[in-house]
């Protein structure tokens, strides 16, 4: 009997840690979309909001997609109307907040699409975060918002 | 009683022409105008483009390359939604071209920004050329545009001004607008700017 609250306890430890664990590594991805592009581009953008609810920040260190050859994490800029647009080494979502990814901000820059993408098709992105976890996100292909 | 019609009917007109004051646009308006000198590009449908194609017309002009995932696509798309807006309004309307001119010659074939441009507009125009005439246009007129080598292997990314350009139907620099832009701002600015030749 002892024994086996013992085992009992246990068992709710580890769920517990699990649960917890879970909510430090889960992010909250809505309204991710990629940016239809025209005919022959080779480089696409994608956008999302990712939400942080739990209590620690999160980096976002890279993606990647089967559909598309290579992604890297991107930020335009705007200063003295010059336009730049630079690699970032990550995001970060802090914890509690929300990391909005957006045009004429930071974006997914996906470059190489294996196939013609067009309008309403769907793309998965993994996204790698800092914490050991990935994250799967579906985002569809709109002409314009 | 028809003198009272006749003055409310003068009233109206005078209101109706009055040129708007440049503190009500929120664009820069060059006076005067900055004249520019030709040049010699190449359309998307491979013909020339010169000084010449920008008379007669109020064209707006974009300076930006299409490997540029981001801004580029963003600011044709908000181009098409003014275009639409002044679709509305026939006078508005009239004799506008959109031209997107390419900082990224080396890419951007008159091919590519055939495939490309009309994506956005069928009637919008997609400008290249060799990057001594690109230069050439884009020092007279102040444009920025550095190319930013990456990594081993992977393709270059462009600086880039990021303002659009207004010329008048005489082929001179007459506005300049700032980003971000937006559309419902664009075409306000560009009817009330219209008033004011």
């Amino acid at each position: 009997m002892t024994c086996k609250r013992r085992l009992l306890a246990l068992v709710c430890v580890a769920l517990a840690t699990c649960a917890a664990q879970s909510q430090t590594s889960m992010l909250r991805v809505t309204d991710a979309w990629i940016r239809a592009a025209p005919p022959g581009a080779v480089v696409l953008a994608g956008y999302m909001t990712v939400e942080n609810p739990g209590p620690k920040d999160i980096k976002i260190t890279a993606a990647e997609s089967p559909q598309f050859g290579m992604i890297e994490l991107h930020r335009t800029a705007i200063e003295d109307d010059v336009a730049r647009m630079r690699k970032q080494p990550h995001f970060l979502v802090p914890a509690g907040e929300k990391l909005v990814l957006a045009p004429n901000g930071r974006h997914l820059m996906m470059m190489m699409p294996n196939i013609p993408l067009q309008s309403g098709d769907n793309v998965t992105v993994v996204l790698t975060l800092d914490n050991g976890a990935s994250l799967e996100v579906n985002a569809p292909l709109r002409s314009i918002r | 009683m028809v003198l009272s019609l006749g003055v409310g009917v003068w009233l109206g007109n005078q209101v109706f022409k009055r040129k708007p004051s440049l503190e009500e646009i929120t664009a820069t308006v060059l006076n005067p105008p900055k004249t520019v000198m030709d040049f010699r590009l190449t359309s998307h449908r491979d013909e020339p483009f010169t000084l010449d194609s920008l008379k007669g017309k109020w064209s707006f002009l974009f300076f930006g390359y299409t490997h540029c995932p981001d801004i580029c696509p963003t600011t044709l798309h908000t181009l098409a939604q003014m275009d639409r807006i002044l679709a509305d309004d026939r006078d508005a309307h009239a004799n506008v071209q959109v031209v997107f001119v390419s900082v990224d010659p080396r890419r951007d074939t008159v091919q590519q920004l055939g495939k490309y441009v009309p994506y956005f507009n069928r009637a919008f125009v997609g400008v290249t050329g060799s990057e001594d005439e690109i230069n050439r246009v884009t020092k007279q007129l102040g444009v920025l545009h550095i190319r930013v080598e990456q990594k081993q292997g992977q393709d270059y990314l462009v600086d880039h001004s990021a303002s659009i350009m207004l010329f008048s139907p005489n082929g001179a620099l007459r506005a300049l607008f700032g980003a971000p832009h937006e559309a419902q701002r664009l075409a306000a600015d560009f009817k009330k700017i219209r008033k004011l030749e």
